[in-house]
C-alpha cells in the first residue's frame, strides 16, 4: 500500500506546503511508500522533494491519495478519477468575498473552490482538518465521511536555525517596540486594522515603536498599495512591509518581535500563532474562524475589534511584566499541543483508523530508510 | 495554565481611556483611493529579491494555458460540453499562442532577473556579495554580544 500526497502548488514558506513536507516525512516513518506530486512547484523546490502529476504511479484500490485542498483548481474535479482511496486534507477556502475589488482571481479561485468543494463532498473516503472550525466547514459543504482533526504539522527544529543578521542588525535592540504580524497581505487577514490599531498605539502610548508587516503582497498588489496609501493617510510612521522573506528573516522578524498582533478575519488555523508561541512572544488575537481554537489560553483573545481598545491592550501587555509573564508561559504550554510528536501521532491515529474502517490490512512497502 | 481574565483587561484599557481622554478618529479607510500599479511601481525605490522571485515562479508554472476546463455533469454540462467541441478549432490555436507568448515572456524576465548584472541583470552576481556581506554581519553580532 502507498501513500502519497498530491497538491495543487508546493512552495516554501506557505502553511500547505510546509504540512505537506511535514507530512512526507511522517507517512516515512510510519513506514509507507510515499512521493508528492504537484501541478505546480514554487522556487527552491527540488524534483526529488516533489513530481509532476503526469508522473503519478498507477494507484491500486488500497493505495491511499491524501489531496491537499486549499483553493480552486481544474485538479479539485481531476482527483476523483484516481481508482484508489481518496482522503482531503482540508487548509479551508478564503471565503471569495474578501477578495471583491481586490483581485478578480483570488475571488473566482476561491468561489471555483467553494463549488469543487461541494463536488467532492460524496466523492471521497475521509477527510483531515486543520482544526475544528474547518471540520465543521466540510460538514456545511456536505461531508458525510469520516472526518478528523489533526492540526498543521510543524518542524520545530528547523526553527532553532540562525536568524538573519541583516534584519538582527538592522532592528535588533534598538530601543523601538516591535509589534510584527506575519502572513501573506491578504483582505482577509485585515491588515488595515492592524495599522489603524498600531496607529492609536504609537499616538497614545509608545512613540518609539514599529510595525512590522511580514509577508508577500504578489497577487494583492492593489490592497497593498491601498494599505501603503492608508499608512500615509493617517500619518502613522514605522510601517514595514517586508514583501516576501526567507525563512531566515522570518526567523529573524519573529526575534525582534515585543508582541504579535493579529487581526485577520477569516483563518483555517493561523500557523503564525503557533510560531509566536514558539518564539515566547505575547499574543493579541481577534478571535474569528479558527484563530480563538488555536490560540486557547496562550493569549488575549479579542472578541470586539476596536482599534483604540485594541492599542489599549497592546499597551497593557508590554508593560505589565507579570501579565506578559504569564502569556508566555501559557504560550509555552499550549504549544506542546503543536509538538512534532503529538501531532505526528494524531495524525498517524487518523491514518490508521481510515485503514480499520475501510477493513483493510496496512501492508506497507519496506522502504530503504 | 495560568488564568487571564481577559474581560477585566479590555475593562481597565476602557477606564483608562476614558480617564486620559484618548479619541477615535475616523481613518477613512474606505475612502483610501490606492495609486495605480504604475504610479506605484515608480516611486519604489528598492527592489525585493524575493517577491520578485515568488513572481517568476507563479509566472512559469501557469505559463501554460488549457484550452478547455473541466464541466459539470448534468443537462448544463451536456451543452456546454457540445459548444466547447464546436469551438475547439477556434480555442485551440488561441490558448497556444497564449501559451507560447507567456512562455516568452516568463523566460524574458527571468534572464532579466538573472543576468550578470555588469549586462544589466538584477540578482545574479549579487548573491556572493550577500553572502560575504552576511558572514560579516554574523561575526560583528557576535563581536556585539561578546562585548555585552
Amino acid at each position: 500500500m502507498r501513500v502519497i500526497q498530491v497538491v495543487p502548488r508546493l512552495a516554501y514558506g506557505d502553511a500547505v506546503g510546509n504540512d505537506v513536507l511535514a507530512l512526507m516525512k511522517a507517512i516515512r516513518k510510519n513506514g509507507y511508500k510515499t512521493d508528492i506530486f504537484a501541478a505546480e512547484r514554487g522556487p527552491g523546490i527540488t524534483t526529488r522533494q516533489c513530481r509532476d502529476l503526469q508522473s503519478i504511479p498507477r494507484l491500486e484500490r488500497d493505495d491511499i491519495l491524501l489531496y491537499h485542498f486549499a483553493i480552486g483548481t481544474e485538479l479539485n474535479y481531476r482527483i476523483v478519477d484516481f481508482p484508489c482511496r481518496k482522503v482531503i486534507v482540508y487548509h479551508n477556502i478564503t471565503p471569495a468575498c474578501f477578495f471583491h475589488g481586490v483581485s478578480s482571481i483570488s475571488e473566482r479561485l476561491c468561489e471555483q473552490g467553494r463549488d469543487q468543494l461541494r463536488f467532492l463532498a460524496s466523492r471521497v473516503d475521509a477527510c483531515i482538518a486543520d482544526s475544528e472550525y474547518n471540520k465543521r466547514d466540510l460538514r456545511v459543504s456536505g461531508f458525510k465521511c469520516p472526518i478528523c482533526v489533526v492540526p498543521i504539522l510543524l518542524p520545530f527544529a528547523d526553527y532553532d536555525a540562525a536568524p538573519s543578521p541583516r534584519v538582527l542588525l538592522r532592528y535588533e535592540g534598538d530601543g523601538y517596540t516591535n509589534v510584527v504580524f506575519t502572513g501573506r497581505v491578504a483582505p482577509n487577514k485585515k491588515h488595515e486594522d492592524l495599522i489603524a490599531c498600531f496607529h492609536y498605539y504609537q499616538k497614545y502610548y509608545n512613540a518609539k515603536s514599529r510595525l512590522f508587516l511580514v509577508g508577500s503582497y504578489n497577487g494583492m498588489e492593489t490592497y497593498y498599495y491601498k494599505l501603503g496609501e492608508f499608512a500615509k493617510a493617517i500619518g502613522v510612521r514605522g510601517v514595514h512591509f517586508s514583501g516576501k522573506v526567507s525563512f531566515d528573516e522570518l526567523l529573524a522578524y519573529y526575534r525582534i518581535a515585543n508582541a504579535f498582533l493579529c487581526m485577520s478575519e477569516h483563518e483555517g488555523f493561523c500557523v503564525p500563532l503557533v510560531e509566536a508561541m514558539k518564539f515566547n512572544i505575547p499574543i493579541i488575537a481577534y478571535n474569528s474562524s479558527a484563530v480563538g481554537e488555536t490560540l486557547g489560553n496562550a493569549g488575549i483573545l479579542l472578541n470586539e475589534k476596536n482599534a483604540l481598545e485594541v492599542a489599549g491592550v497592546v499597551n497593557r501587555v508590554l508593560s505589565d511584566t507579570k501579565l506578559r509573564k504569564e502569556l508566555v508561559e501559557n504560550g509555552g504550554r499550549r504549544l506542546q499541543d503543536f509538538s512534532y510528536e503529538s501531532v505526528e501521532r494524531r495524525f498517524s491515529e487518523a491514518l490508521s483508523g481510515f485503514i480499520r474502517e475501510w477493513g483493510q490490512s496496512s501492508d506497507r512497502e519496506a522502504i530503504p530508510l | 495554565m495560568h488564568e487571564i481574565d481577559v474581560e477585566q483587561i479590555i475593562a481597565d484599557v476602557r477606564a483608562e481611556i476614558e480617564e486620559a481622554g484618548y479619541s477615535e478618529e475616523d481613518l477613512g479607510w474606505e475612502d483610501i483611493q490606492p495609486k495605480t500599479t504604475r504610479d506605484y511601481a515608480m516611486s519604489t525605490a528598492s527592489l525585493n529579491e524575493n517577491e520578485l522571485l515568488e513572481c517568476i515562479g507563479y509566472l512559469k508554472a501557469n505559463q501554460h494555458i488549457s484550452w478547455c476546463r473541466p464541466l459539470k455533469s448534468g443537462l448544463k454540462g451536456v451543452a456546454q460540453k457540445v459548444i466547447r467541441r464546436v469551438t475547439r478549432f477556434l480555442v485551440i490555436p488561441i490558448a497556444d499562442d497564449q501559451s507560447e507568448y507567456n512562455r516568452v515572456v516568463a523566460r524574458s524576465i527571468e534572464l532579466l532577473a538573472t543576468a550578470d548584472p555588469e549586462r544589466g541583470g538584477v540578482l545574479s552576481g549579487y548573491e556572493e556579495r550577500i553572502r560575504v556581506l552576511e558572514e560579516r554581519l554574523s561575526a560583528l553580532l557576535l563581536e556585539k554580544g561578546a562585548q555585552k
